[in-house]
């Protein structure tokens, strides 16, 4: 088990590294003069190379590679040109609010994708399942940035469904005290039930957005491997003992087709938490860590957006390394613990 | 009168392609029944319609069937659950493998508790250990907690056996239970097979390919060819005066089987 | 076992029987092929229309303007239709691309093993460790804001996906007898590679680009609408819908909302026809 543990670990702490040595290369060719854009518009030529001094722009490639990995390892992500913070405590202040989204929306695309999924199964080769296949074609085909924004004009400005898109909470509202960071939860926990509604509104409809693009590659998973389970050796074993349908279901079909979602939730896990996110942060001015890479974008802040998608590279494989963990124990076939895979 | 009837079974798929046709056979109480022939002959197909297993796009197009004089097949519609339960070719993937075989056995107990609404004396896993020795499993402990990848594939059909005796069914029915299993691990569970029918009596519907088989564990024998009974008679008769054609070159065939060599010696000379 | 043959094989016998000539997969086809026509001929007839600011702003759709104009005059099922050029030969170039590269890399790395693997899949690891979009879009911003370079960005993108597939693929062909056949037969690593090993695992990644096509135009789509794929003014739908947020907002929804009908129709096209692909040649 340890062995086994440590070896995971260790192939997680090489991939990070991994990710670490890549950002730097890419970034390395960001195209005009980071330290003019730093100084502003119209800073002399000594202003300029001051600026670039102070952050070590003038070293050579090589120097600026050990410092970055020296930096990398003190968890030190350097200094943001556009606002002169520190990019890490930046992105740290930020995660909360894109953990909410994400994660509301990683709940969302699982309990929908898996619930489509196994009704496509049960109804397979049927009215259900085509109705479940138009639904993955449609929503995999979906821009997200164009159907959140025909999702304000109709269900936010046209219906008043939802409230605007405007940040984490509607105006009027003060946020609650950070306890979680999760603006719904700190909201109850601090006996306020009406603000944890309107930070719920406000909540939902990017949540669901992401959640809903998301969910595709879910339900195509669960429907396939629930259609293996139920139509397997074991579910017959089941039938020919009359066991209830329900029990069929959920027991042979829905617990042996968990089992490959947990794999892909990493993908998911992808969309939801960075390449959808950016997106829909924007659009909604959700104060989290995508528009914070979006602005960084715009401004080609270096040191930013370097950070950022270090953090998004480093998420990904801690949360790649957590599934395998998870995995293992949810498939007694592929036991950690006993070594067998 | 027998335990199982079953009188004209016809099996069709969707499209129309007939699988069986006109099957009738009898088993009678404590009677262990051979279904004999090779793949595809409808053998299998036979043995599912009975527990209404059939796979989707296979249906009973004709026919009817009793279980201890109560009608349960009657064409197309299963009129009810018929009191048999089944065993099956690869017992590792007829067990869930997911669930550890405790659970599997405390699943089953529990569905089979749940018409009384009572416990049957004692805790579900004690019974489900008592389960696993009745069919010759010495450490029940251990294999309760295992899940079957775990088990030797002997082990499993052994599971499977406990849970199909568990439901205290009429009729078991049993599809190439032994086969892929090694010879000493197969006549080990054919010996458990005939140690139940004779413990509980029991009539078995036995399905299988392999000749030798047929001959160690069954009174009588239908010996099937392109879904057709071809001849359904006594064991001894089968092998000693073949009266039909097809079963004389299926007991040549099987001539080249170890186990069959005995039983089917004489058979064959009489040609 | 016998009961599993004879289940799968009905299955089979209806399922092939309901796909031949598959409606959905013709009518994908047909939309892809429709979208395609009408971005040759459209900006041909209309001459260079997509850009020029020639009618009032912000008309909504009428018989005159199928799409209506944006808020700078131009009529948008003119540059809906001059960006579908764009789009759909974006979606297939970098298919193609990736399909190419992907599929040779990994018949390569297959054959090759040991070492070249390792080092193939490394790289792919670390790759894959970053969402598609922030890989392309980090790439783009560090390459410069042009439409090329978030071509390429959306290649880098995907290709270890493609290296996965045609690897694993392509192990599976590696121990076949034919295989082991030319290399007796004196061929080098390289020739096994692509002569052999490539051709014959090639299904698995070709079915696959299709459904790369459609993914590469919702994510270039997504870079010019960030601002780092196509510039305005010229035409593209990601890049148009990002022109349209601010008219949106103020309740002119069809700037907007025509070419994100576009994308829809085009990538769900890909997909139904990679789907159909799937199930034809598995």
């Amino acid at each position: 088990m340890l062995t086994t543990a440590g070896k995971r670990a260790g192939v997680a702490l090489l991939s990070i590294l991994g990710v670490a040595v890549l950002t730097f290369f890419i970034t390395q060719l960001l195209p005009g003069d980071p330290a003019r854009i730093a100084a502003g518009q119209y800073a002399s030529d000594e202003q300029v190379a001051q600026v670039r001094a102070t952050y070590g722009l003038d070293q050579s490639v090589p120097v600026q590679f050990g410092q970055y990995v020296a930096d990398f390892f003190r968890l030190d992500l350097g200094t943001s040109i556009r606002t002169g913070e520190p990019v890490r405590d930046e992105l740290t202040s930020r995660l909360p609010a894109t953990l909410e989204l994400g994660l509301t929306a990683l709940l969302i695309a699982v309990l929908l994708g898996v619930g489509l999924g196994v009704t496509a199964a049960v109804y397979r080769y049927r009215l259900g399942d085509r109705l479940v296949q138009v639904f993955v074609v449609l929503a995999s085909a979906t821009a997200v940035f164009w159907i959140a924004l025909v999702a304000i004009t109709t269900l936010v400005n046209g219906l008043g469904v939802f409230t605007s898109p405007t940040g984490r909470l509607p105006r009027g509202f003060t946020p609650p005290d950070q306890i979680t960071g999760f603006y719904v939860l700190d909201a109850l926990l601090a006996g306020d039930p009406q603000t944890a509604g309107a930070a719920l509104r406000t909540l939902l409809l990017p949540a669901l957005l992401l959640g809903v693009l998301a969910s595709p590659s879910i339900v195509k998973i669960v429907r396939s491997a629930t259609i293996r389970a139920l139509e397997s050796d074991f579910a017959r074993t089941s039938r020919s003992f009359g066991y209830p349908a329900r029990s069929i279901l959920v027991q042979d079909g829905l617990r042996n087709s968990l089992l490959p979602v947990i794999t892909n939730i990493g993908l998911v896990a992808g969309f939801v938490l960075a390449g959808g996110d950016v997106i829909i942060e924007q659009l909604f001015a959700w104060p989290g860590i995508g528009g914070y890479a979006y602005s960084s974008l715009q401004e080609n802040d270096l040191f930013a957006l370097r950070g950022y998608v270090i953090a998004i590279g480093v998420a990904y494989v801690l949360i790649n390394t957590t599934l395998e963990f998870v995995y293992g124990w949810a498939d007694p076939r592929v036991n950690l613990a006993e070594g067998r895979s | 009168m027998s335990l199982l009837s079953v009188r004209g079974l016809s099996i069709q798929t969707r499209t129309g392609t007939s699988l069986v046709r006109d099957l009738s056979l009898d088993v009678g109480e404590g009677e262990v029944v051979g279904i004999v022939g090779e793949s595809g002959s409808g053998k299998t197909m036979t043995a599912l319609s009975l527990l209404g297993l059939l796979p989707d796009g296979v249906h009973v197009s004709a026919g009817e069937a009793e279980l201890a004089g109560r009608r349960f097949l009657d064409g197309p519609r299963l009129l009810a659950r018929p009191n048999a339960t089944m065993i099956f070719q690869n017992p590792t993937a007829a067990l869930n493998p997911t669930m550890r075989i405790g659970a599997q056995l405390a699943r089953l107990l529990r569905f089979l508790d749940r018409p009384d609404g009572r416990r049957r004396g004692g805790d579900v896993r004690d019974r489900a250990a008592g389960l696993l020795s009745s069919v010759g499993i010495d450490d029940p402990a251990a294999v309760l907690g295992r899940y079957p990848h775990q088990l030797s594939g002997g082990m499993n059909q052994r599971v499977m056996i406990a849970m199909a005796i568990a439901a205290r069914p009429a009729l078991l029915v049993a599809d190439e239970p032994t086969t892929g299993l090694d010879v000493t691990v197969q006549a080990q569970i054919l010996g458990l097979i005939r140690a139940t029918v004779a413990e509980h009596g029991i009539g078995v519907l036995f399905v299988s390919h392999d000749m030798g088989v047929i001959a160690q564990l069954c009174q009588r024998v239908a010996v099937m060819y392109d879904g057709e009974v071809r001849e359904f008679a006594p064991v001894d008769d089968i092998f000693h005066r073949p009266g039909d054609a097809y079963t004389r070159e299926l007991l040549a065939s099987a001539h080249d089987e170890p186990l069959a060599d005995e039983e089917v010696a004489d058979g064959t000379r009489a040609r | 076992m016998a009961v599993a043959d004879a289940g799968t094989a009905l299955r089979g016998n209806v399922v092939s029987r309901l796909r031949v000539g598959n409606p959905v997969a013709v009518a994908a086809f047909a939309m892809l092929g429709t979208i395609l026509l009408l971005g040759i001929v459209v900006p041909i007839v209309a001459g260079s229309g997509d850009v020029a600011q020639e009618y009032a702003s912000l008309l909504p759709p009428s018989l005159d303007h199928p799409f209506g104009t944006d808020k700078y005059g131009r009529d948008v099922f003119l540059r809906c239709m001059a960006a579908a050029r764009i789009d759909i030969a974006l979606g297939l170039s970098v298919a193609v691309a990736v399909l190419i590269i992907g599929s040779v890399i990994g018949a390569v790395s297959a054959t090759f093993g040991r070492g070249v693997d390792a080092v193939v899949m490394r790289a792919t690891d670390v790759l894959l460790a970053f969402p598609g979009v922030v890989l392309a879009l980090v790439i783009t911003a560090s390459l410069g804001k042009n439409p090329w370079y978030a071509a390429i960005a959306v290649v880098i993108a995907f290709v270890p996906l493609l290296v996965r597939l045609a690897r694993s693929k392509a192990l599976e062909v590696r121990s076949a007898d034919y295989i082991a056949a030319a290399r007796l037969s004196g061929a080098s690593t390289w020739q096994v590679a692509v002569r052999h090993v490539l051709p014959n695992s090639f299904k698995y990644p070709f079915v696959q680009s299709t459904l790369v096509a459609s993914w590469a135009i919702l994510d270039f789509a997504a870079l010019s609408f960030l601002g780092v794929g196509v510039q305005p003014p010229d035409a593209e739908w990601g890049a148009m819908i990002a022109e349209g947020v601010g008219d949106n907002l103020l309740g002119s929804w069809w700037p907007s909302f025509f070419p994100g009908l576009m994308i829809l129709l085009t990538a769900a096209s890909f997909q139904v026809i990679g789907d159909w692909l799937d199930r034809r040649l598995r």
